[in-house]
């Protein structure tokens, strides 16, 4: 009998929750995570749940070193988000973030291109989900472009296994070796999930649109899902080195605009996910482990900096940053979760995100590649400026709009308070795991593929000019501070080239639709009409109908009964003479 | 426009600055700005001043629309 497979609590925990009372669905919830997280810790290294099918070898669960460390993450990420999310009571969103979660342990685990498939569709439906569960009419049309983006990349992906299985690489899904167009629609359509610009429109049009524990499981899985893939089947493909760097720059860049809260992580994301996406471009051993150890790490703090400010906004129902100031009177202990996770994604030492980011930009520098390394290093300035000063200064510093005049917060926020326990124990656990990797980065390094992992991130050199970026980077920010300001608005990406042609396309497509389908339904029902005439009397041909209601008289054809006998009568006179003469 | 720094604040940039001076590099350096003295520093402050002045100063008039949308 094969092992368990990881994903199999929680599909089991998706389908019963209809049938559980509110409390034990709660319950379900984070138990099912924990139970695949257990599986996944005592899982042995090798194939199961294999089986052929056309011809095709299936493997459901491979559990390789890879996969595992991916797939502790997820574990971990989901119990976290989870126990944030205790508080939710409706099934459309307790439901999708369990199928999502197992989605995603799914994708990891997948042996070969076709459960893949199957499982990254089963992440995009059930995200787009997520999305939907904001209920709001801005939460709809976001979930519908998320949706059909990812539907997109899902097709992509289905022509690029067609294409792979036509040239005889079967349904093997490991490393690519040739260059060939389903290799580059793989790869595109992996490039569409782990938002690499210009295809990352969807993650800041959606992951804020969610519920705030919505956008906490939004944030962990669908990119890093994204990155496995590329690890697993692009190291070394050059292209991504500079995709990977220009799109560290750009997040930070366009999150320094940003006035809502979660765009602004969101915006992160597409940059932290562009030191991975660099790492994996690079392809040597030390920048491959880098990259899966800041997937790893970014999880971690991304998690605990989406927990925080869905604490802030569930606490005073407000996303915009023009709209608070003066929480840290209100909601410290928030504060603190959300500074180890700035902390840790800015690359301060003794948190773990100073461990992978140092991974990637030697691997980087070792590599040679001076100016990949310049980039990532710059848009580690840039995370510092705008996630670890500019968010929490004018949320919970004592000079956003929404101060009172004591520098505390305001009227309007004077009901703020600390989110409810179950969601501050929610962000003790990705906070103790960023503090515990930073301090004994050995820990993560036994799970990385790439072994043995010689590299220390720590000589007092180093430290000390992280330090320094840190410091001069603050300074700099307390001299611009007044440019900073937040303002209430919107910033146009890049997913503007597309949606209004798109929204045009679509509202063409729908008008032509409209017409013809109108011009079908009139045709349709003149002919019914006919037929209906023509059953009722045969002898007005078609064409020469007026209005039938008017002319139609049942009696108008039917001759006197009289003259019907007399017919009959001749008849059989007729037939009675011809049978006398004939015999 | 931009806001003054408090001297003391100064005076503990410029004790990591020894700092670091002091803490020689273990490491080989990588690039040609890794040899700068202190090039932390630079990279921190003059990245800041670069980011704001790329978002605010040339993205921003072109990308950013004020008020709050209702889509």
């Amino acid at each position: 009998m094969p092992p368990m497979h990881p994903v199999v609590p929680m599909v089991l925990a998706a389908a019963l929750l209809p049938l559980l009372p509110a409390v034990l669905r709660r319950i379900a919830c984070v138990a099912a995570p924990v139970l695949s997280l257990s599986i996944i810790a005592t899982a042995a290294a090798g194939n199961s749940w294999s089986f052929d099918f056309i011809g095709q070898q299936i493997t459901l669960m491979r559990c390789d070193p890879l996969s595992r460390v991916f797939g502790l993450v997820f574990a971990v990420a989901a119990i976290a988000a989870s126990l944030y999310g205790w508080h939710r009571r409706r099934l459309s969103e307790q439901i999708p973030a369990l199928v999502y979660a197992g989605g995603g342990m799914s994708v990891v685990f997948a042996g070969d291109l076709l459960s893949l498939l199957i499982a990254w569709e089963a992440m995009a439906v059930s995200s787009a989900l997520l999305v939907f569960a904001g209920r709001k009419p801005a939460a709809v049309a976001a979930g519908f472009r998320y949706l059909l983006i990812h539907l997109a990349a899902g097709g992509l992906m289905l022509i690029a296994i067609t294409g792979l299985i036509s040239a005889g690489h079967g349904l093997a899904f490991d490393h690519f070796t040739s260059d060939g167009w389903p290799a580059f629609t793989f790869l595109c359509a992996l490039c569409i999930n782990a938002a690499v610009p210009p295809l990352h429109g969807w993650l800041p049009d959606a992951y804020p649109a969610s519920t705030v524990s919505g956008s906490v499981f939004l944030s962990t899985f669908t990119t890093k899902a994204a990155v496995y893939c590329l690890v697993r089947g692009f190291a070394g493909n050059e292209a991504l080195i500079w995709f990977g760097a220009v799109m560290a720059v750009y997040g930070v860049v366009f999150a320094t605009l940003e006035d809502d809260m979660r765009r602004l992580l969101s915006y992160h994301i597409v940059s932290q996910v562009g030191y991975m996406v660099c790492g994996v471009g690079i392809g040597t051993a030390l920048a491959l482990n880098g990259a899966v150890a800041h997937a790893v790490c970014h999880i971690l703090y991304k998690s605990l900096l989406f927990m925080a400010v869905g604490a802030v906004i569930y606490s005073t129902g407000r996303n915009r940053l023009s709209e608070l100031g003066g929480l840290y009177s209100r909601m410290p202990l928030t504060l603190i979760f959300y500074m180890i996770g700035v902390l840790s994604i800015s690359g301060a030492p003794l948190l773990n995100g100073f461990v992978s980011k140092s991974l990637i930009v030697s691997g980087a520098g070792d590599a040679s590649y001076a100016g990949a390394a310049f980039l990532l290093t710059l848009a580690s300035v840039g995370t510092f400026l705008s996630v670890g000063l500019k968010l929490p200064y004018f949320a919970w510093g004592p000079t956003g709009r929404g101060r009172g005049d004591d520098g505390g917060a305001g009227e309007d926020l004077a009901r703020a308070g600390e989110p409810p326990l179950h969601m501050l124990a929610a962000m003790a656990i990705p906070a103790a795991l960023c503090v515990v990797i930073g301090l004994v980065p050995e820990l993560l390094y036994r799970f990385l593929p790439n072994q043995p992992v010689a590299y220390q991130p720590y000589s007092a050199h180093h430290v000390f000019e992280m330090l320094l970026v840190m410091a001069l980077g603050a300074a700099a920010f307390w001299q611009l501070r007044g440019k900073l300001t937040p303002h209430a608005g919107e910033t146009l990406d890049l997913d503007q080239l597309y949606r209004r042609p798109a929204g045009w396309l679509a509202n063409g497509v729908s008008v032509a639709f409209d017409r013809t389908a109108d011009r079908l339904a009139g045709h349709f029902a003149r002919g019914r009409d006919r037929l209906v005439d023509w059953t009722r009397d045969p002898t007005r041909l078609p064409g020469s109908f007026g209005d039938e209601r008017d002319w139609f008289d049942e009696n108008a054809r039917r001759p006197p009964i009289g003259t019907g006998l007399s017919w009959m009568l001749a008849t059989l006179a007729l037939v009675a003479a011809a049978l006398f003469f004939a015999s | 426009m931009t806001d003054r720094i408090a001297p003391r604040a100064w005076i503990g940039i410029a004790l990591l600055v020894a700092a670091a001076a002091v803490f020689g590099r273990t490491e080989h350096p990588h690039t040609w700005w890794e040899k700068i003295p202190a090039y932390g520093a630079l990279f921190g402050y003059l990245g800041t001043y670069a980011l704001v002045f790329l978002a605010k100063s040339i993205l921003a008039p072109r990308i950013r629309r004020e008020g709050v949308s209702e889509e």
